[in-house]
């Protein structure tokens, strides 16, 4: 296995974790009746960002212009999840939504984005990646790339349909307890 | 609005899966700066700041 492969399975196994964290986000909320508010919505949305650096990579080889996709993408959701994480920080002031392993999903977000930006730098690391006859070889792992084209489509197409049963087309309420388009 | 933001982001997979490059990346940054005007408007509302 060269260095193109590592890096492309490198990609692959980034991608893979930001759609299983998204697909996790998906089963609390249906699983535990756990509606997300608009800041939870905007780093669903920022992860998802940060998973289209990994798909360009994917799709049209190894380039520096994704990977700064995805760390614009992980400063982003960084900053949301921090605003949220302050919003409750001061004892009393309550949390939301449930715990998982003793954090909240807000926090979650944090260690997940300081991880993403800390391996982002180590895949920057490997300059061989950009090398344009390494370049002309993203040929293999078509099949694996293919599906996770169609997992990132499937958890996006879930947003969509989550996001707008609960606010429709308008901006989501502050601390949301029912989807607004079914319950009426 | 988050809806729309979705759609977006739906929309540059799609472009990526086709393969135009220069606009798939136009599309994912013209995404991105939507989120940060829209992350910025939610906070200036929510502290109710007069810009």
């Amino acid at each position: 296995m060269n260095n193109h492969h590592l890096i492309k399975a490198a990609n692959i196994l980034s991608l893979l974790g930001i759609i299983i964290v998204l697909v996790i986000a998906g089963v609390v909320q249906l699983q535990w009746h756990d509606l997300p508010c608009p800041l939870c919505l905007l780093q669903r949305a920022g992860l998802s960002a940060v998973a289209l650096g990994f798909l360009l990579n994917l799709r049209f080889g190894a380039r520096s212009t994704h990977y700064a996709i995805s760390l614009f993408a992980c400063i982003f959701t960084v900053s949301v999840a921090v605003r949220q994480t302050l919003l409750h920080i001061v004892p009393g002031t309550g949390s939301y939504g449930s715990a998982i392993f003793g954090l909240h999903l807000y926090v979650w977000v944090i260690v997940i984005c300081a991880m993403l930006t800390l391996w982002i730098a180590l895949l920057l690391l490997c300059n061989k990646q950009f090398l344009p006859e390494r370049a002309k070889t993203v040929k293999t792992g078509k099949f694996i790339t293919m599906i996770l084209f169609l997992l990132i489509v499937g958890v996006m197409l879930f947003n969509i349909v989550s996001t707008y049963l609960e606010c429709g087309l308008k901006q989501c309420p502050d601390n949301p307890v029912k989807y607004e388009l079914i319950s009426q | 609005m988050m809806v729309l933001l979705f759609g977006l982001l739906l929309l540059c997979v799609l472009i990526i899966w086709i393969g135009w490059h220069k606009l798939a990346i136009t599309t994912t940054l013209v995404t991105l700066v939507l989120l940060c005007a829209w992350f910025s408007h939610h906070v200036t509302s929510a502290l109710n700041i007069q810009l």
